[in-house]
């Protein structure tokens, strides 16, 4: 009986965690020592891996991202506008940050797929295709342009726009 | 005209040692014949990288709006190529094939009988929900496909890509089946 007693709540919490959410988060890796947790960390990461309500964090986005100077360039680009027009025609803006990155909270936006996306640097640039499941804007845009990426996010640097 | 190829299905059940034997099964399937104009609406709102594009689906789809099929090409970059809209066909071909051939031998009549359409429709669980509701100009573009009306086909297909920006495809309305029977069977 003292065995069922610690089993039951172990396999209850066993079952409830999704093995592959947890692998994704592993798989992200160990904050950058130097960049404290928030606004600033991981840009480039797959931000809803974390912030899409499964946790760890606590806040959660409905379109998060990191914009850069090129699809080839990882220089941020703080002060670029992001915009999301879901299929409802209800838009959601962020501004990227220092780093580059950018996120509107489930709070602030109702994410309607399937959804179309601008970026404004110092020129508006509409992004080509679909968004249709995912307003994780870094799952797609990994890294350098290749077959499965078109690089990423990025728009001409604002000049002189200040730091958020 | 009423144009249909057929696809060859070998050794799909391998693995199944109780299945029937239909190494030379043959369904009848809809014509690849201008299926480049149906890759394309297929590509734009199906085949991105976050859904049907992306190599962890079942159902892949190779294109412009998201994974290439040549490594050397760039997502986003460059028009759906005629080899990327013939591994398009294979894969959607190859979903269902009897019941496809049963549709497309019976005219295309109840085409929602084919669950990659009540997909589309959102008549069925999806996680894309509906992409295609029923008589828009998507449907009626897999539709027309699916009856084997090829050169109606440029029409609804065109129309459902709306403000897309998906480049038109740079063939000549061939599609190349080349790359589907790439699979070669390790010998045990």
């Amino acid at each position: 009986v003292k065995y069922v007693a610690w089993a039951l709540p172990l396999a209850f919490a066993l079952g409830c965690s999704d093995p592959l959410h947890d692998a994704a988060v592993d798989a992200l890796g160990p904050e950058d020592p130097a960049v404290p947790e928030g606004p600033l960390h991981r840009p480039g990461q797959p931000c809803l891996v974390c912030h899409g309500g499964e946790g760890p964090a606590e806040k959660e986005f409905a379109v998060a991202g990191t914009v850069y100077a090129g699809p080839n360039d990882p220089t941020p680009v703080p002060g670029a506008i992001v915009e999301v027009i879901g299929n409802n025609l209800r838009s959601g803006t962020a501004s990227a940050n220092c780093a580059g990155n950018f996120f509107i909270a489930v709070d602030d936006f109702t994410l309607v797929l399937p959804a179309t996306t601008t970026v404004a640097g110092a020129a508006s640039k509409p992004m080509l295709t679909l968004l249709n499941r995912t307003g994780s804007c870094n799952d797609c845009h990994r890294g350098d342009p290749g077959p499965d990426s078109p690089g990423r996010v990025w728009a001409p640097a604002v000049l002189g726009a200040e730091c958020l | 005209v009423k144009a249909r190829g057929s696809i060859f299905l070998s050794a799909l059940l391998v693995a199944c040692a109780d299945a029937p034997d239909t190494s030379d099964a043959t369904f009848e399937v809809p014509s690849s014949r201008r299926f480049d104009v149906v890759a394309r609406t297929l590509d734009a709102h199906c085949g991105t990288l976050d859904c049907h594009g992306a190599s962890s689906r079942n159902f892949r789809l190779f294109g412009f709006s998201g994974r290439r099929l040549d490594p050397t090409h760039v997502s986003g970059v460059g028009a759906t190529t005629a080899l990327e809209a013939g591994v398009d066909y294979c894969s959607l071909t190859a979903i269902e094939p009897e019941v496809l051939a049963r549709v497309v031998v019976e005219g295309g009549v109840e085409p929602e009988r084919l669950t990659f359409l009540r997909k589309a429709r959102g008549s069925e669980e999806h996680v894309g929900e509906t992409v295609f509701a029923e008589g828009s100009a998507g449907d009626e573009c897999l539709v027309t496909w699916i009856s084997g009306r090829s050169d109606d086909l440029a029409a609804p297909c065109e129309a459902s890509l709306g403000d897309l920006r998906d480049p038109p495809p740079p063939t000549d309305g061939t599609v190349d089946l080349s790359a589907c029977n790439s699979r070669v069977e390790r010998s045990p």
